[in-house]
């Protein structure tokens, strides 16, 4: 075996450790051990990557080595317990693979128990919400009744209203927009969305958005997310998330106001807005589509943070919180 | 060779018995076979040098995986479990290579 030359010198130096422990005392063993010293600094001094390649731990031939020395062969109480090791480390071996083989199922099966959680939890959020908002209701209705008599019941009510505190009903138009039904792949999940052209964008939404308060709106909601002057409709990632919350097509923007029934609608089929969502429709095939229900309800907004208070005078001199 | 007879008896009734892993131990898998990789052609090169020994190839079958396992589990409690499982593969894998490197020249005589 001449190619293995290199390997079979370096396990020469590895086999000096038994030899020294081993106090047999064969003149060869004792000859050889001040080479294995020279040879331990050669491979002190040879890289990390060398000694990885060259000193490759040879434990047969040690066995047969020591086998040879004091000439025995293993029992067969050695050999059958080997055998009956080897049996229990197969199975081990072959379950060990097979477990690696369905892990991605289990991978899956994770995924979804945390996509159920996630579900879960903003059920609960949602339902949290909801309760926060009956409160509020409750909260501001209260509020109205004690203020009447101060006569800051009307101011705050209409402050509430441009707020978008309270939610507003009354006629109005609703806006819808829909994705190129040939563009959706995402399946109804806002965040997996790929980002194309044919689909509803951010800055369409806010277009519209815009075209509707200049055209004399009191209150705007997409898709029931009331808009007021803290929210935004922004594009993530593909998604378009109002008020944080990501939303799916199709769009509903629902708008109450205008001076008089029909004037809402009229001035926004009038408006510049609505000649660009031809053009959406015509270039992208994005569906939209203009609508004037009996009554349009916009739910209010979750109540913002109290930042600053002011003490006013009421008519009569006394002094009011709001 | 009893020790190969038992290995390939095992890998059949591991087969069979389909039994499930315990979650707690199912991130070593993946380095106790590659260590029982190692092994193995460890001990295919001693069959074709002819030094095989039983004993030795269950004990460094068995000692590589465990070692193996353990040097990640340590890992994992440091915080460093993937970089040590790289370097656990890294070694591993250079001596796979070298061992059917080894086998290669017995076979081929190249």
């Amino acid at each position: 075996m001449p190619a293995a030359q290199p390997g079979r010198s370096a396990h020469r130096g590895r086999r000096a450790p038994r030899g020294r422990r081993a106090p047999r005392g064969h003149a060869a063993q004792q000859l050889a051990a001040p080479r294995t010293v020279a040879q331990r600094q050669d491979e002190s001094t040879s890289s990390l990557l060398e000694s990885l390649w060259q000193r490759l731990d040879d434990p047969y031939a040690a066995a047969r080595a020591e086998h040879e020395a004091d000439g025995t062969r293993p029992g067969v109480t050695t050999t059958l317990l080997s055998g009956l090791v080897a049996l229990i480390l197969g199975a081990g071996l072959a379950v060990a693979i097979g477990q690696l083989r369905i892990g991605d199922p289990e991978r899956e099966t994770a995924r979804a128990a945390l996509i159920e959680q996630i579900e879960a939890a903003t059920g609960d959020a949602n339902l949290l919400q909801q309760e926060n908002q009956e409160l509020g209701a409750r909260l501001s209705a209260e509020r109205s009744a004690t203020l009447s008599d101060t006569g800051l019941g009307e101011r705050l009510e209409r402050l509430e209203r441009a707020a978008g505190t309270t939610p507003v009903d009354g006629r109005g138009i609703v806006v819808t927009l829909n994705d190129d039904p040939a563009a959706v792949t995402g399946a109804g999940d806002p965040r997996s969305a790929e980002d194309t052209a044919n689909r509803v964008q951010d800055q369409d939404l806010q277009t519209v958005v815009n075209a509707l308060f200049a055209c004399g709106a009191q209150a705007v909601a997409i898709n029931g997310h009331r808009f007021t002057s803290l929210s935004a409709i922004r594009g993530a990632g593909g998604a378009i998330m109002v008020n944080y919350t990501p939303l799916t097509a199709p769009y509903e923007v629902a708008a109450v106001g205008g001076e008089d029934p029909g004037s809402l609608r009229r001035q926004f089929l009038a408006s510049d807005t609505f000649d660009y969502l031809k053009v959406l429709e015509r270039d992208y095939a994005i569906a939209s589509g203009v609508s004037q229900p009996r009554a349009v309800s916009v739910p209010a907004a979750e109540m913002p943070a109290f930042r600053h208070a002011d003490t006013l005078s009421t008519a009569d001199g006394s002094e009011v919180t709001e | 060779m009893i020790a190969i007879i038992g290995l390939v008896l095992g890998i059949l009734l591991g087969i069979w018995l389909n039994p499930t892993v315990p979650p707690a131990i199912q991130p070593y898998l993946p380095i106790a076979v590659v260590a029982a990789l190692d092994a193995l052609a460890g001990g295919l090169r001693a069959v074709l040098s002819g030094t095989f020994d039983d004993r030795v190839f269950v004990i460094s079958f068995f000692s590589n995986v465990l070692i193996a396992a353990f040097i990640v589990f340590l890992g994992d409690q440091l915080g460093v479990g993937t970089q040590l499982s790289t370097a656990v593969v890294v070694v591993l894998g250079i001596r796979i290579f070298t061992n059917v490197a080894a086998i290669r020249r017995q076979l081929l005589k190249a």
